[in-house]
């Protein structure tokens, strides 16, 4: 009997979701006033970064080889949209405390590594990660010069090899919105790395 | 099947892997003999490349009430301090018709390290290597996930998802899971 007990209370804790869906298209950009500390040294705001075009908001961090893999793209992709007239923040929502290579230091390294002209953001309590719904790194949403959400998913359509992409989803995007015109795809999957969540 | 063997400098770039020793291949050390009376035993079939039509089939195959699956890869720190904790799972409810499908989503030029990992991990039986697109693995396994690993995923005798698990799970989690599909 008490056996059963617990296998219920287990039954019923695994019952909650253990994920929130992710922020649906056509919703704007939730926390968009939240401050985050930037690898620059200045606050950013979601709000503050909007670009004429939209705002594009990358959840990325250090140490995921996921996020490794497709890191040069992000800072290309990311630079020439904030060029273009996007707003463009990356947002490293993991614990430091539980990964040490996703401290601000090591961001900062990463972003000259990277040569990033966009913000590489601290999300602190990862709250930002949680009200998009994100669950892993990379993730990627797009938001339009209305702030709403038309593209949610994975950078492109090959992580590993570069030379091997069929799809260049995020850029698709990118033009799409810059040409007033609709995402040809507004939702895509990737495996990545799970957010390493600050304990509440 | 080919089979890339990588230098050891790729293999364990991850600062976040738990045990990089772990996961080297260990060439002076046989680890995968160690269970050579089973037939399944040979580094090559401890990991499968699949695609997502082929994981399909697989999932639905006659033989078992259920199907428990864990996708996980060599460079994941939760990943890797579940493993065990999933594969005795599986191995205690083996008697009641649960199948176990280990399914790697490690990249193609990390497979060797997988395989050894595997090996050291004493599993004994076949496992899985994603093969293909992205999305189309990640949907074959479950439309609600996002593909954030790990994830854990049980499906009854027809392949019909039951369970699904975004984020890390221990022996009790999965063994009240099995449970629950299995009543």
């Amino acid at each position: 009997m008490i056996r059963s007990a617990v296998t219920l209370l287990s039954i019923a804790a695994l019952a909650t979701p253990a994920f929130a869906d992710h922020l649906p298209i056509g919703a704007k950009p939730p926390q968009a006033d939240v401050s985050m500390d930037a690898h620059t040294g200045a606050l950013v705001t979601l709000a503050k970064a909007k670009g004429k075009l939209g705002t594009l908001v990358i959840f990325t961090c250090n140490h995921c080889p996921w996020a490794k893999a497709w890191e040069t793209r992000i800072a290309a992709i990311g630079n020439a949209a904030q060029k273009q007239g996007f707003g463009v923040v990356a947002i490293n929502p993991n614990d430091a405390k539980k990964v040490p290579e996703d401290n601000m230091d090591a961001m900062k390294v990463r972003a000259k590594e990277l040569k990033l002209e966009f913000p590489y953001a601290v999300d602190a309590t990862s709250g930002i990660a949680k009200a998009f719904g994100a669950t892993k790194t990379p993730e990627v949403f797009l938001f339009d010069a209305n702030d709403k959400l038309v593209y949610y998913g994975a950078i492109d359509d090959n992580a590993e090899k570069p030379a091997e992409v069929k799809h260049k989803f995020l850029e698709e995007a990118l033009a799409a919105v810059a040409a007033k015109k609709p995402v040809p795809t507004a939702e895509t999957k990737a495996i990545g790395c799970g957010i390493k969540w600050r304990d509440a | 099947m080919f089979r890339v063997v990588l230098g050891a400098a790729i293999a364990c770039a991850c600062a976040c892997a738990s045990s990089p020793a772990a996961v080297h291949p260990a060439p002076t050390a046989p680890v995968a003999s160690a269970a050579s009376s089973s037939p399944a035993s040979s580094p090559a079939s401890l990991l499968t490349p699949a695609s997502p039509d082929e994981l399909r089939k697989l999932l639905a195959a006659p033989g078992a009430k259920a199907t428990l699956v864990n996708v996980w890869a060599t460079w994941c720190e939760p990943c890797v301090k579940e493993f065990p904790d999933v594969l005795r799972a599986g191995r205690d409810a083996k008697a009641r018709g649960v199948r176990t499908m280990f399914v790697s989503a490690d990249f193609e030029s990390e497979r060797s390290n997988a395989e050894a990992f595997l090996a050291k991990q004493g599993v004994d039986f076949t496992s899985y290597v994603k093969t293909g697109d992205d999305q189309a693995f990640i949907d074959a396994l479950s439309k609600s996930w996002s593909g954030s690993i790990p994830a854990t995923m049980i499906y009854d005798a027809q392949g019909n998802l039951r369970f699904f698990r975004e984020g890390e799970i221990d022996y009790a989690g999965v063994t009240a899971a099995l449970d629950s599909v299995l009543e």
